[in-house]
């Protein structure tokens, strides 16, 4: 019985210990903060409202999630970077880039070693900023969700990397958009065509809705997106894909076989998209990246849509659905040959 | 206790430290940025005090990797694992059973919902270990008196009730992180299976004192477990108060699991194996299997923590469960011998 009083004494007594050099520890953590100001420092604010003070401009940069890569190498920073999340693969300069990690293996050590002067990440992975900052790292977070973004964070890169320009690049990238949709996005309600897109089968069929940019490019192209109902990324049922009966479906091409696995079925076969044979398949990294290439996006769907509105019209004057059938094949390799 | 088993005893414990120590050291060396262990060496001593001005101060990122990315990492591992080993030998004294243990009476997955409600609901990072202790109480309770027919504790229903509470709890846990937030889904794969990936110094202090204070409560009762051993009727007869007993080292033995799983979430048959591998090695007297079953725990968990940086981040509670697995299969099938089923 003495023991167990000693025992718990002790072990009581270290637990105290250890809590009061926790608290001493963290408050003298928090002491040497605050470095001096230079004159050149300046400060942007990020997408999260953050603001982050740079001494000079960042010469290393650790861009995590490919449209970030994206974005520094069209503002032609991209020899700063000195490291990339394991699926920045464009463009081909990343290759030869050190690899940290993807958003469910973060590799820390890795970034911590490159010595980065800031690691730039999104909203989507914001809670990276708070392991980083444990280890002193500056981080700067991006949009990355919206069309109105993919603007914004191409400024806030050029800013964060004291670049000259005033947000010129974005503009640029914003009237190449508006030129692309001239003739598509003010179209009548009427005029436009229902459209799927399917951006994942792994637990039923997910789609882009209201707030992402596939969407925004979607209506702007002449399309209207079936899921645009909902806010942000869901999941679709497929009674409820039956029932909108979508005109055109479109597919990041790494899907194919699960979209497949879809298409084929009976229930299906009376989706007006299948009956035409209007599924078409994209190239992923450029339509599911918020980076300058959603010019190319947003070409490749305009695109598909107006061919598509073509052979509709064709389907109301005539009634012949082999035809229909090798018009929507001309039309696939227009856009492939985008 | 006779001379030579004294002797062995020792000799285990300053071995398993050795083993502990040399580990801990072999795993700091490990990681995708190759550092000297010489630098690594200078790194720690020059942290201590005192001899700390003996040796050469480095920083830099090195240093950084060191000191705030693989040894927190590696610290709660040690903590974990003696944690874990620590509460399972608990449940098995308390239970008479090697099969009883934290994550299969589903203590564990008890933890882990209430530190996943607590992280939903936005709470401050130090109340989440207490709710993850509120919720594996009450599983264990909830556990303990399912098992109970008539005053005994059946075992077959109380590994049943265990089966059940872990599932409703993981099923809970899944359900709160999938209507949370679409990006915490993948986070579920990781409370599930455990991961120690991404530690920092907080969740040291606050699981290292929670650690060192169950352990001594459990320690404390190393007698009386072993008492309880030879029957709860001699156990009374000679003072001491058996139910009294029981509930307290179950919720100790809830408390250490709870605490150590809000910060990694389930890490399973750690509790398991190592408290009957420690029987193995130095026998049933809890006032020795507790120490060795501490450090086993801590070195095998740091070991299959490495093993899980090493192969780019799978989760560890897959490591401990294939080493732990087949291990429960194989008491299964030596207590069926034993209680002719």
């Amino acid at each position: 019985m003495e023991n167990r009083k000693l025992f718990i004494t002790i072990g009581i007594a270290v637990a105290l210990i250890l809590v009061m050099g926790a608290v001493v520890g963290s408050l003298t953590g928090t002491l040497d903060l605050g470095g001096s100001e230079s004159d050149e420092s300046y400060v942007v604010e990020d997408a999260t409202g953050q603001e982050v003070n740079f001494e000079e401009t960042p010469e290393r940069i650790v861009s995590f999630m490919p449209s970030n890569t994206e974005h520094l190498f069209h503002l032609g920073v991209g020899d700063r970077i000195v490291g990339v999340d394991d699926y920045s693969n464009y463009p081909k300069e990343t290759s030869e880039l050190p690899k940290v990690g993807d958003s469910l293996e973060v590799d820390y050590e890795k970034i911590v070693d490159l010595e980065p002067d800031v690691v730039v990440i999104t909203e989507s992975v914001v809670q990276m900023r708070d392991q980083l900052e444990e280890y002193d790292l500056k981080t700067v977070v991006t949009g990355g969700e919206t069309l109105e973004d993919v603007y914004s964070d191409l400024e806030l890169l050029g800013k964060m990397c004291g670049l000259e320009e005033k947000g010129e690049e974005a503009q640029a990238l914003r009237d190449q958009m508006k030129e692309i949709t001239e003739e598509t996005r003010d179209l009548p309600e009427d005029e436009r065509i229902d459209v799927l897109y399917i951006a994942g089968t792994n637990e039923g069929i997910s789609t882009p809705g209201e707030g992402t940019f596939q969407d925004t490019l979607l209506t702007n192209a002449g399309g209207k997106n079936i899921a645009s109902d909902k806010d942000g990324w869901s999941t679709i049922e497929e009674a409820k894909i039956i029932d909108r009966d979508p005109e055109v479906i479109i597919v990041p091409n790494h899907l194919e076989q699960g979209v497949r696995e879809y298409t084929e079925k009976d229930s299906w076969q009376n989706i007006t998209a299948v009956k035409n044979d209007e599924i078409h398949f994209v190239d992923s990294d450029i339509m599911s990246r918020p980076g300058p290439r959603i010019v190319e996006a947003q070409e490749i769907l305009v695109e598909i849509l107006q061919n598509a509105k073509g052979a509709n019209s064709l389907a109301l004057q005539e009634v012949d659905v082999n035809k229909i059938g090798s018009q929507s094949w001309s039309s696939k390799k227009i856009v492939a040959e985008v | 206790m006779s001379q030579p088993l004294k002797n062995q005893f020792k000799i285990s414990l300053l071995v398993l430290v050795g083993l502990t120590l040399i580990t801990s050291v072999i795993s700091l060396s490990l990681g995708s940025v190759d550092i000297p262990v010489k630098n690594i060496f200078e790194m720690l001593l020059s942290r201590l005090p005192l001899i700390g001005r003996f040796f050469p101060r480095h920083n830099g990122s090195d240093s950084t990797i060191i000191l705030l990315i693989r040894l927190p990492r590696i610290l709660l591992g040690l903590i974990a694992g003696i944690a874990l080993s620590v509460s399972g030998s608990s449940m098995q004294g308390v239970f008479k059973n090697p099969m009883a243990s934290p994550f299969i009476l589903g203590v564990s997955a008890g933890g882990a919902f209430g530190a996943a409600i607590g992280i939903t609901f936005g709470l401050a990072w130090f109340w989440i270990p207490g709710v993850a202790f509120f919720f594996s109480t009450i599983t264990m309770l909830t556990v303990f008196f399912l098992g109970r027919i008539r005053g005994q504790t059946d075992i077959s229903t109380l590994l049943l009730a265990g089966l059940a509470m872990n599932f409703l709890m993981t099923a809970l846990t899944s359900f709160i992180l999938f209507y949370s937030d679409p990006a915490e889904r993948m986070s579920i794969v990781a409370w599930t299976w455990g991961s120690l990936s991404g530690t920092v110094w907080d969740e040291i202090w606050i699981s290292l004192t929670v650690m060192l204070l169950g352990t001594a409560g459990v320690y404390a009762y190393a007698r009386d477990l072993n008492v309880m051993q030879t029957g709860e009727t001699s156990a009374k007869q000679l003072g001491i108060k058996v139910e009294k007993t029981k509930v307290i080292q179950l919720i100790t033995s809830s408390l250490l699991a709870a605490v150590v799983i809000s910060f990694t979430g389930v890490i399973g048959f750690v509790g398991l194996i190592i408290p009957h591998a420690s029987r193995l090695l130095v026998g049933p007297d809890h006032k020795r299997l507790i120490p060795v079953a501490a450090l086993l725990g801590g070195t095998f968990l740091i070991i299959c923590d490495t093993i899980s940086r090493m192969s780019g981040g799978l989760w560890v509670g897959v490591i401990t469960g294939l080493f732990g697995a087949p291990f429960f299969i194989y008491l299964l099938l030596k207590n069926r011998g034993e209680t002719g089923w």
